[in-house]
This record gives C-alpha cells, sequence and structure tokens, in this order.
C-alpha cells in the first residue's frame, strides 16, 4: 500500500477517502448464500469464488454473515454438514452504500473484518466492501489523476502560441503570467518542438529551448507578467522576453554568475541560483538585454540554426 | 551503461516507464537547482535530484535527459507523473540519498 503511505501521496489520497463513497469501491456483483445451505456448500462457494465471506440473506433480507473461519472452525469441530442458518453470525456490521470510503477505514481498523456487507437507502444489500475494494479504487482514482494531468499537458502544448507563417518565418507569441509555475516550460517545450519538426539539428533546438525555459521562468518569478516571442527564420531563431515592470536595478550585476534577488519560496523549487541569465548567455549567438527599474526588461536572444562548427558538450 | 542497469544500479522503482530500457546513457546531472541542470552540456544523460516539482519534468523535457530519478525516497505527485507521461519522460524513485547514487553510477560506469 505504498500509494497510500508515500508523503505527497498521501495527501491526495486522504483526500479521496472523504469525497469518495462506499458505494464507489465496493463490489456489486455479490455472492450470497441462504440459511439452509450447508457449511460444506460455502465452503466450495468460497473455494470457487476465491472469497473469504459470504453474506447471509433470507427473503432478499440480511440476516447474517459467514466467514472462511466460521468454515474453518466447522471442520475443526465437526459440524461441517450443518446448515448455515445455526452456525453464522448474526450480529453484522454493515455500511450504507453512500458514507465516505474514510467511514469504511475506520470500521475495518475498528472490527478488523475481512469484508463489510454494504446496504443501500432502504436496507437491501446492495453490495460487499473489501480492503482490498478500497485499495484499487484509491490507485484507480490516483492513476486518473496522472492522465489527467497528462491530457491537460498535451492539450496545452498544442495550443500554445499557435505558429504564424509570414513567407519564410514563423512566429509564435506566449503570454507569461507573473508567479505561474504551472505553465513554466510551456513556450520552450513548443519552440523546440517546432525547431526538431523543420529538422533542426537537435543541440540547437537545446539551447533554444533553455535560453526560453530560463527567459519564461524570470518572467514568472521576477516580474508582474510579460511575453516571450519567438520568430523563427531561415538562419536563425530570435527569441524575445518582454516584461512589463518591474524592471532590473543593476543589470551588470544580475548577469553575474551566483547574484539572485529570488525568494526563499523560488529557491525552494529549485530556481533562483543566480545562473539564469549567465545561462542563457551561454546559450545565445547574439544575446541583448535592456531593463530600467519602474519600466520592464526586454531580452532579446538570437541563435544561429545551421551552425558552422559542430558543437561540442562541455 | 543502459538505462535499465542505472536503474537496477540505484535500486529504483519505474513510476512512469521507460519505452527503451536499452538505451545508452553516458552520464547523470546530479542537482537540486534546476537553472544547475539547465546549465549542464551533458549529453544522453539522467537527471538525479531530490527536488519534487513539475519543474523537474519540464526541466528534463527543455534539456532531453533521458530519464529522472528521485532520490531519497521521493515520490512524485499525480501531477508530475502525469507531466512525465505526456512527455514521455522515464520516471524513477530510489530511496538512496544523492551522494551514494552518484557513488553507485560512478562504479557502474568504470567497471
Amino acid at each position: 500500500m505504498s500509494v497510500i503511505n508515500h508523503t505527497n501521496g498521501f495527501s491526495v489520497a486522504h483526500e479521496l477517502i472523504y469525497t469518495l463513497k462506499v458505494r464507489d469501491a465496493m463490489s456489486r456483483d455479490v455472492v450470497t448464500v441462504t440459511p439452509d445451505n450447508s457449511l460444506r456448500e460455502v465452503q466450495a462457494i468460497l473455494r470457487e469464488r476465491r472469497i473469504s465471506g459470504t453474506p447471509v440473506l433470507e427473503d432478499g433480507r440480511l440476516v447474517g454473515i459467514v466467514s472462511l473461519e466460521d468454515i474453518i472452525s466447522a471442520l475443526d469441530h465437526g459440524h461441517i454438514e450443518e446448515r448455515v442458518g445455526d452456525w453464522m453470525t448474526t450480529n453484522v456490521v454493515t455500511i450504507q452504500d453512500n458514507m465516505p470510503l474514510h467511514r469504511a477505514v475506520e470500521y475495518f481498523r475498528r472490527y478488523r473484518f475481512g469484508r463489510i456487507p454494504v446496504l443501500d437507502a432502504g436496507g437491501c444489500l446492495c453490495g460487499i466492501l473489501t480492503q482490498a475494494d478500497i485499495v484499487v479504487r484509491l490507485m484507480e482514482e490516483l492513476n486518473h489523476i496522472a492522465e489527467e494531468a497528462a491530457r491537460r499537458e498535451i492539450a496545452l502544448l498544442q495550443r500554445a502560441g499557435t505558429p504564424i507563417t509570414q513567407g519564410q518565418e514563423v512566429t509564435m507569441e506566449f503570454p507569461v503570467n507573473a508567479g505561474d509555475f504551472d505553465n513554466a516550460g510551456i513556450a520552450s517545450a513548443r519552440i523546440k518542438a517546432a525547431l526538431k519538426e523543420r529538422g533542426i539539428d537537435i543541440k540547437v533546438a537545446r539551447r533554444a529551448a533553455i535560453a526560453t525555459y530560463e527567459a519564461e521562468t524570470n518572467i514568472i518569478i521576477h516580474s508582474i507578467g510579460g511575453a516571450i516571442t519567438a520568430r523563427i527564420g531561415a538562419e536563425s531563431i530570435t527569441i524575445q522576453a518582454v516584461d512589463w515592470g518591474p524592471g532590473i536595478e543593476d543589470v551588470e550585476m544580475a548577469l553575474r554568475p551566483g547574484f539572485s534577488t529570488a525568494s526563499e519560496l523560488v529557491r525552494v523549487m529549485g530556481f533562483g541560483a543566480g545562473i539564469g541569465l549567465p545561462n542563457i548567455q551561454k546559450c545565445a549567438d547574439r544575446f541583448h538585454i535592456e531593463s530600467k527599474p519602474g519600466s520592464g526588461t526586454r531580452l532579446e536572444v538570437e541563435i544561429d540554426l545551421h551552425p558552422l562548427v559542430s558543437e561540442g558538450g562541455e | 551503461m543502459l538505462l535499465r542497469e542505472v536503474a537496477q544500479a540505484l535500486e529504483a522503482e519505474e513510476v512512469v516507464r521507460a519505452e527503451d530500457p536499452d538505451i545508452e546513457v553516458d552520464s547523470a546531472a546530479a542537482a537540486d537547482l534546476l537553472s544547475d541542470i539547465l546549465a549542464t552540456g551533458k549529453e544522453q544523460f539522467v537527471i538525479l535530484t531530490g527536488l519534487v516539482s513539475p519543474q523537474v519534468i519540464r526541466t528534463a523535457q527543455v534539456v532531453g535527459a533521458l530519464a529522472v530519478f528521485l532520490v531519497r525516497g521521493k515520490h512524485p505527485t499525480q501531477e508530475i507523473i502525469g507531466l512525465a507521461q505526456a512527455h514521455g519522460i522515464p520516471l524513477y524513485t530510489t530511496s538512496l540519498p544523492l551522494f551514494e547514487s552518484c557513488v553507485r553510477l560512478a562504479a557502474l560506469a568504470k567497471p
């Protein structure tokens, strides 16, 4: 059950057991017996269906429950051929189908049952719940959240920065909002994909993506908002990162590796090491920045798409 | 070394499946700072990090990392798993700390 024990997974799973209902997790296909069945018959049913207990119904009403332990005890004490009605547990703990799952978890903890019969609003048996059912349901729900996130990301990537073609030049524009870390990296992913589609060398595409990503995060972290514009021409790509303020006090200082004005929160997220701008500069063939406190910052990076010399790694 | 050998050496659990576990890995970038990873000139590399955020996946996508290994027993959120799936980036977790992970990879790289 590592899914619900991990710190990060815990909060989600924890939330889920409060929002999901018993009926969302229970098995509806319930195997039942009657008081007139013999315990021997129940033993065969449990073996066949690979279950460890079954509710006992009389005229559609729940009157008891028989478990594997009852069968073992019957074998031990020699009453395996006798009626279920004489040996079943009659004091059955049940749960309503509209209860939140956390209630069921509490029941399992308190009573240590293997299964709990589930009743609908009319008091009729409508399902049965085991701890395994809860785990399976939580797993499904967690997977669903991941799938949703994947779908959202793919939709975002398809929608963002629709390319506008003008002659040989393609322009893509991406608004970037202050503090919007969720969308950091969308522009760079799109620009990288666009360059790859054009058959541009992967190292060049990577440099463009890194410069864009650093510029995106700069706008998100430091500014009140701005935009990234990429112009892909025949020979080069120009990435413009423009924001509306507050501007950089000392541009020269900001270009120094290690200098950072980022908050502790930003640093916890893995940014703000003070190498963003120097890194952009490293990726660029041509680099220009202008900024004034009180107004915005304008950064322009140009990268040649077909460098003459092959590039080596560090 | 192959990606699956890296995963084995790190006793890692695969969270988002690698399409090609036999892909050749030359190197690793180990950092808790994304900017450090972005500044690397490495190729054919995996990321080892103790940082758990969606930005780790976006960073991996930008730099073209082959896989992400979350160290120190950190577990990704479902959102992070979804992002890794969307970008086709294999995602692993290991209970080993960052330093121990690096030591193991160094041993694997130089038999």
